[in-house]
C-alpha cells in the first residue's frame, strides 16, 4: 500500500510540474540581416499564428529597407534625394511619415539630430582618406539644415510633396529609421494577435505585452560600451516601452555633430533613451550624444528616462516628469551579482 | 514519505530548470542566416571556425572573434562572451548570440 501511495504521489507531482511547464508560452526567435544590421523578433506565444506573424513582420522590414536605403540608387529615398531640389517630389505614405518626424525632431533638438546631413555623412564614409578636410566641411555646412526642407501638397489634395531649397541637402534616416521600424513592427505584431514579444533592430528594442516572468517586466541590458564587461546595467520596463541607444559600440565613432561637421565629442560613449516611441527615442539618443548630457532637459520635453555612460565610465540616469519607467533603471556591479 | 516526495519534486524541478553553462548555446548568424549552433558546455578543446572573413574561437562556456578583416575591429574588442552581450560585426554581417539561462535578460540595447 505504501509503495502504491509513493508511486501515486510521484506520478502526481510529475504531472503537476508537467502541466505547469506545458502552459508556459513557447519562445520563438528569428533573426535576419536587414537595414544594414541584425533584426530579431522573439515572441512568447503558443498559437500557430506566431511564426506567420514574424514572417510578415520581416517582410515589412524588407519593405522599409527598400524605401529608405540611402545607398541603393533604386530606393525611393535615393530618387527623392536626386530630384527634390529640382521639383517637388511626391512621397509614399511611409516616406511622408518618416520625413515629417525627421524634420520635427531636427527642429525640436535644435539641430543636434538633423535629418538633412546625408552629404556630410557621405564625406566621412569615403574610403579614400581617413577624414574630410576642413575646407570640404566648411564649404558644405552652410547649406545643410532641416530648414532647407519644404513640404507641400499635391494637386490631388491628398498626397504630400517634399522639396529641397539647395542641392546639398540629402535626407538620411540612419539615426531614426530603426527606431521607427520598431514602432511599425510592434503595431503589426499586435494587429496580428501577438500578445508578448521583443523586437530588436540593431539594438533598438521594443517590447509588447508582458514578459514571461512573474513581474511581467522586461529586462533590457544596456551594453557595456567598453567591451570588457566590468559592469552590467539593465532596465526593467513595461510592455509598450522602447529602448534606444546611440553609442560607439557597434559602428565606432559614426555619430556626427551637424553643427561642427565632426564626430560628436561631448565625452559620452553611450546614451540610452527609454520611452514610449521608438522613433523619438532613437532620434533623441543621437541628439543627446551630440550635444552632451548638459542639454538633456532641453531635448527631452516629456516623459522618458535617459541613461548615459561617459568616457570615464561614469553612469548617470535621468528621470523626467511623467516618466513611465519609475525606478526601472538598475545598476548592477557584475562582480557582486553576476559572478 | 513527504521528504521523498519533496526531494523527487526538487530533482525534477532542477532538471527542468537546469541553468548555467550546461544550457549555454551559441548561435552564429551570417548574412542573417543561422549558420552554426554550438553547445558551449560540450566543448573539450578550444577550436576555431571560419565564418566569411571572420575567425571565431570556441572555448568551454564562451565564444569570441579572434580575427576579422573589418576596419574598426569592434567584434574582436568585444572579447569572449558567455551570454550577456552579443558579438556584432556589421561589415562582415556576423552576429553571435549566446543563450544562457544564468542571465535573466530579454534583450540588449547597444
Amino acid at each position: 500500500m505504501k509503495k502504491f501511495l509513493l508511486i501515486f504521489c510521484l506520478v502526481f507531482t510529475l504531472s503537476i510540474v508537467g502541466c505547469v511547464r506545458s502552459t508556459e508560452p513557447e519562445k520563438i526567435t528569428q533573426t535576419i540581416f536587414v537595414m544594414d544590421t541584425f533584426a530579431s523578433i522573439t515572441v512568447f506565444d503558443n498559437s500557430d499564428e506566431a511564426e506567420a506573424a514574424i514572417v510578415r513582420a520581416f517582410e515589412r522590414l524588407y519593405e522599409i529597407e527598400e524605401t529608405f536605403n540611402y545607398y541603393d540608387p533604386d530606393s525611393e529615398l535615393s530618387w527623392l534625394n536626386r530630384m527634390a531640389f529640382y521639383e517637388p517630389v511626391t512621397m509614399s505614405e511611409d516616406m511622408n511619415v518618416l520625413a515629417t518626424l525627421g524634420v520635427r525632431y531636427s527642429e525640436m533638438t535644435g539641430g543636434a539630430f538633423d535629418v538633412s546631413i546625408g552629404k556630410l555623412i557621405e564625406l566621412w564614409e569615403r574610403e579614400d582618406t581617413l577624414s574630410p578636410s576642413q575646407k570640404e566641411i566648411d564649404e558644405l555646412l552652410p547649406y545643410l539644415g532641416w530648414n532647407n526642407i519644404v513640404f507641400g501638397v499635391c494637386q490631388d489634395g491628398v498626397s504630400t510633396t517634399i522639396r529641397f531649397l539647395n542641392e546639398h541637402v540629402q535626407l538620411h534616416f540612419g539615426a531614426i529609421a530603426k527606431g521607427w521600424a520598431v514602432d511599425v513592427i510592434m503595431w503589426q505584431l499586435q494587429n496580428d494577435g501577438v500578445t508578448s514579444a521583443l523586437i530588436d533592430i540593431g539594438g533598438e528594442i521594443g517590447v509588447l505585452g508582458d514578459a514571461p516572468r512573474e513581474s511581467g517586466l522586461w529586462h533590457v541590458q544596456i551594453n557595456d560600451p567598453f567591451g570588457d564587461l566590468e559592469f552590467i546595467t539593465y532596465v526593467k520596463v513595461k510592455g509598450g516601452t522602447r529602448v534606444a541607444t546611440s553609442g560607439t559600440y557597434e559602428r565606432g565613432e559614426h555619430i556626427l555633430n551637424p553643427k561642427t561637421g565632426y564626430p560628436a565629442d561631448k565625452g559620452l560613449v553611450s546614451v540610452t533613451v527609454i520611452g514610449l516611441s521608438g522613433n523619438s527615442a532613437d532620434a533623441f539618443s543621437t541628439a543627446i550624444f551630440v550635444f552632451g548630457a548638459g542639454e538633456i532637459r532641453n531635448i527631452i520635453d516629456r516623459g522618458g528616462c535617459v541613461v548615459t555612460i561617459d568616457e570615464e565610465r561614469r553612469f548617470a540616469d535621468y528621470h523626467f516628469d511623467g516618466c513611465d519607467c519609475g525606478d526601472s533603471v538598475e545598476f548592477i556591479n557584475r562582480l557582486d551579482v553576476v559572478k | 514519505m513527504i521528504a521523498v516526495i519533496a526531494l523527487s519534486s526538487l530533482i525534477v524541478w532542477m532538471w527542468l530548470n537546469n541553468s548555467g553553462y550546461d544550457n549555454a548555446s551559441a548561435r552564429i548568424y551570417h548574412e542573417g542566416e543561422l549558420v552554426h549552433v554550438i553547445d558551449l558546455a560540450s566543448v573539450n578543446v578550444p577550436y576555431e571556425i571560419d565564418v566569411g572573413n571572420v575567425i571565431v574561437q570556441v572555448r568551454v562556456g564562451e565564444i569570441g572573434v579572434v580575427y576579422s578583416d573589418c576596419r574598426n575591429k569592434l567584434c574582436e574588442k568585444t572579447g569572449f562572451v558567455d551570454g550577456r552581450v552579443p558579438i556584432i560585426c556589421i561589415p562582415n554581417r556576423l552576429e553571435i548570440r549566446v543563450e544562457n539561462n544564468q542571465f535573466d535578460f530579454d534583450g540588449v540595447t547597444r
